[in-house]
């Protein structure tokens, strides 16, 4: 077999040179990786151009690419969830050279909505950095008589199955927020799914749809106009654009957390010194003006701790979230 | 006049020299992804967004106008040239429009085209200007009920495109009916014939399957006749290129309509530019003095669905510049391009960004104008093409929508569906099915089914709610109307003349 793989070597010198890559491997090691990257880096976007992950990961992709010298091309794979984009990296060799953005949907949702698609994530890929965390906003409509989560939940009570809210489909991170402030709430209100965040909104301004979840950059801008009234932000603290706002936790439920994560893995088996490379690349690149303006304008809150932190990020999310989707029999869209 | 002042203080910034030779690039590089069959705006203005940092935003926006209207505009191209529509929104172009060049008066189509998508955009344009928050209000009475009224009215519209029979044409709709069905069940998330294939998962891609039967299919066709009948297939060119005194006074009429159907349409979040193209069509073939010219290349065929194609462009600025609601991929795009920019879309826009906002729509008004100024000239550039030796042009076509598709979401899994649509397409060439039918089926079932149990779960299950709401009521009774009135009065005639 070693014959057929390289005829053109004598098979003396195949081995002198086998021998040599071993030396290197265990003698002065690093010294090979250390030559990463030297050629492009392609990073999967699981999303179609343009929405706000495309802009986070452009605006990373340019620090990381002036920083290290190879340029990160970002590939825009969208639809099916996510899957197709998994998939991708998938096949592709535990090299470092391409690398996807990871997101609570791909990491914690998919694993138990689409069993069949051919990898495990934790098992086939590997975490690098958390990269940005987006917070999750609950609002009403302005006509809602409602201002704070009491007034919420007794009013909800009262309408039993008449309000709805709309989300951006079926397990998207707002139907995931809303569904499990309903779990940890006891209210209960119809879930209206919609294809993306656009046209649920515009059901929430006209009023048709009482309730509604969504990260900060869509919502902001209609809870300064009035359209919307917020009545509880989802991170642990309160956020710096909202800052009477209280968290779901300040309302008395205990270990709620709702927040929309960016971050980035790799294929299992890429060398770890390419991993700890590229997160402390990472870790710079956040925190780079550029980068920060572009959290500031999303109200994002910046990553970048180490790979083992974010390793156990992800494994809470993947809990936490396990027992919304199997108690509100959450199925894919 | 508040507004007319500041949109001359953008006219202003606007008109300058290297602004417009952006206007120029912009409106060039925009016509020529419209024509490129399978390449649309959305993937250019992501491909370009690196550029624009180093770029002055106002030159950027003239040129983002540019090849947004551009790519509107340049889709009709080769619809009407080679009956091969680059996009969705051009298909219906193609059924007037291609009917016109072969029988030579394909100059005269591209006019149309072209002179109805600088009057419609100019409406647009205009619309956005002055009435935008009345437009954006009645865009937000649009809810999931209304929508589906409006769906019924497009199906009872498409009795316009079915061809001469009325068998292979509802058999063509109701193959795009089911085959809009393929994907994930919005309400509750069951796949749906996807065969376990993720790529199914958001159901069939309308630009796919526009450019694989239309495209592909034409292709293979032409392949399939050769050489023994390639006589009746070249056109001729016939007299002038320009319209004639009676090609204006049909086409204006239509293009003032076309607009109308196309700017509130496009500021609906769902509306999108199909639609009002479909719906231009029926309303011209049923108000035109020369019903009978109609499938053998009615120039109002031409003229309103161009129109209602670039109104729908403009309308869906709208919902993105005063709600700060992409609903289409390329507002999604343009909408990352104004952040870049720290332009934050939505509510407070206008009070807080005036400065910019004006210039945007000054552009859009230059970039207008500059197509204009750019396309007339180049009709006799592109009736050129048609003397390309077919298998040349083809084989070119074929690649280019190969290439087109595969850019447009990296999918190979989507080159594939792209042959198999041309294979239908050629199948359906072939034993006489028209293709427009099953394109307008693909978009209508997926709308129509989320918007009616949107509606119904809203309602709690109650059926009224089509025909209590007074928006969604009427859109109905108009459905009805058309669809009786016309037999009754065929009825009527027939017995007043017995």
């Amino acid at each position: 077999m070693q014959d057929s793989q390289s005829p053109l070597i004598p098979r003396r010198d195949y081995l002198k040179w086998m021998g040599a890559a071993g030396l290197a491997a265990t003698g002065i090691s690093g010294h090979a990786q250390s030559a990463w990257p030297n050629k492009p880096i392609r990073w999967i976007i699981p999303f179609a151009p343009g929405g706000t992950s495309s802009i986070v990961a452009r605006g990373i992709a340019a620090q990381l690419t002036k920083q290290l010298g190879a340029s990160f091309v970002i590939d825009n794979k969208g639809g099916g969830g996510g899957v197709p984009a998994m998939q991708e990296l998938h096949r592709a060799p535990a090299d470092g050279y391409t690398i996807i953005m990871s997101h609570i949907g791909l990491m914690a949702v998919n694993p138990l909505i689409y069993p069949d698609s051919g990898y495990d994530v934790n098992k086939d890929f590997v975490p690098v950095t958390l990269l940005s965390r987006v917070p999750s906003l609950f609002v009403v409509h302005k006509d809602v008589p409602v201002t704070d989560m009491k007034s919420l939940i007794a009013y909800v009570k009262a309408r039993p199955g008449q309000l709805n809210y709309a989300s951006a489909g079926n397990a998207s991170a707002g139907h995931l927020a809303m569904e499990a402030l309903k779990l940890a709430t006891g209210m209960f209100v119809t879930h209206i799914p919609y294809r993306g965040t656009g046209p649920a909104l515009n059901d929430v301004l006209a009023g048709r749809i009482q309730l509604f979840s969504a990260g900060t950059p869509a919502l902001l801008p209609h809870i300064k106009s009035g359209a919307v009234r917020c009545i509880a932000v989802g991170t642990t603290e309160r956020i710096p654009v909202l800052p009477d706002v209280p968290t779901v936790q300040e309302l008395g439920f205990k270990d709620f957390e709702t927040v929309q994560w960016y971050g980035i893995h790799a294929r299992a088996g890429t060398p770890p010194e390419i991993i700890t490379k590229l997160q402390q690349e990472c870790a710079k690149a956040v925190k780079s003006p550029e980068v920060m303006a572009q959290n500031a304008a999303e109200s994002a809150i910046a990553g970048g701790g180490t790979s083992s932190e974010y390793a156990a990020f992800v494994a809470r999310e993947q809990a936490r979230w396990k027992e919304v989707v199997i108690k509100a029999q959450i199925r894919p869209g | 006049m508040e507004a007319f002042n500041a949109l001359m203080g953008g006219f202003a910034i606007a008109l300058q020299p290297t602004t417009l030779m952006w206007g120029f690039v912009g409106c060039f590089v925009g016509t020529l992804v419209g024509v490129l069959p399978g390449i649309g705006p959305a993937l250019t203005i992501a491909l370009l967004l690196p550029l624009t940092y180093h770029v002055p935003a106002t030159s950027m926006f003239v040129m983002f106008a540019g090849i947004y209207y551009g790519a509107a505009y340049g889709g009709s191209t080769t619809s009407i040239l080679l009956n091969t529509p680059g996009e969705s929104a051009a298909v219906v172009t193609a059924l007037e429009g291609n009917k016109m060049a072969r029988r030579g008066r394909a100059g005269q189509a591209l006019a149309t085209a072209a002179i109805g998508s600088f009057v419609a955009g100019t409406i647009g344009t205009l619309a956005l200007t002055f009435v935008a928050p009345w437009v954006v209000e009645a865009a937000l009475a649009f809810g999931p009920a209304e929508y589906f009224s409006l769906m019924v009215l497009s199906v009872v519209a498409v009795s316009a495109v079915l061809g001469n029979s009325m068998l292979r044409g509802l058999v063509a709709l109701g193959l795009g009916l089911l085959l809009g069905m393929v994907g994930v069940d919005l309400q509750t998330g069951q796949p749906r014939f996807t065969f376990g294939r993720p790529e199914l998962l958001d159901g069939i891609e309308v630009t796919v399957a526009a450019v694989g039967l239309f495209a592909v299919g034409e292709a293979l066709y032409l392949a399939w006749q050769g050489r023994e009948s390639k006589g009746g297939e070249v056109m001729k060119l016939t007299g002038s290129l320009w319209m004639s005194k009676s090609d204006w006074a049909r086409s204006w009429k239509a293009w003032f309509r076309g607009a109308f159907f196309g700017f509130p349409i496009g500021a609906m979040p769902a509306g999108g530019a199909e639609l009002p193209t479909l719906l231009s069509y029926y309303t011209e073939k049923k108000l035109s003095k020369h019903p009978e010219e109609f499938g053998h290349g009615a120039i109002e065929g031409v003229a309103g669905p161009e129109a209602a194609n670039n109104a729908a462009a403009a309308g869906v600025l709208m919902p993105l510049l005063t709600l700060g609601i992409p609903t289409s991929a390329t507002a999604a795009i343009m909408l990352s391009a104004f952040e870049g920019y720290g332009i934050q879309t939505g509510p407070q826009l206008f009070s807080q960004q005036s400065g910019l906002v004006w210039t945007l729509i000054a552009s859009l008004y230059i970039g207008n104008v500059i197509l204009l100024v750019l396309n007339l000239p180049l009709v006799s550039l592109w009736v050129k093409l048609l003397k390309i030796p077919p298998p040349w042009l083809y084989a070119g076509i074929i690649v280019i929508s190969t290439a087109g598709v595969y850019g447009a979401g990296n999918s190979v899994f989507n080159v594939g569906l792209l042959f198999v649509f041309g294979l239908l397409g050629y199948i359906m060439r072939r034993f006489d099915f028209p293709a427009a039918p099953l394109i307008v089926g693909l978009i209508l079932a997926p709308l129509g089914e989320q918007s009616m149990r949107q509606a119904l779960t809203i309602s709690q299950g109650d059926w009224s709610t089509f025909f209590t709401r007074p928006l969604s009521g009427s859109l109905m009774a108009v459905a009805v109307l058309l669809l009786i009135v016309p037999t009754l009065w065929r009825q009527f005639r027939r017995g007043a003349k017995s």
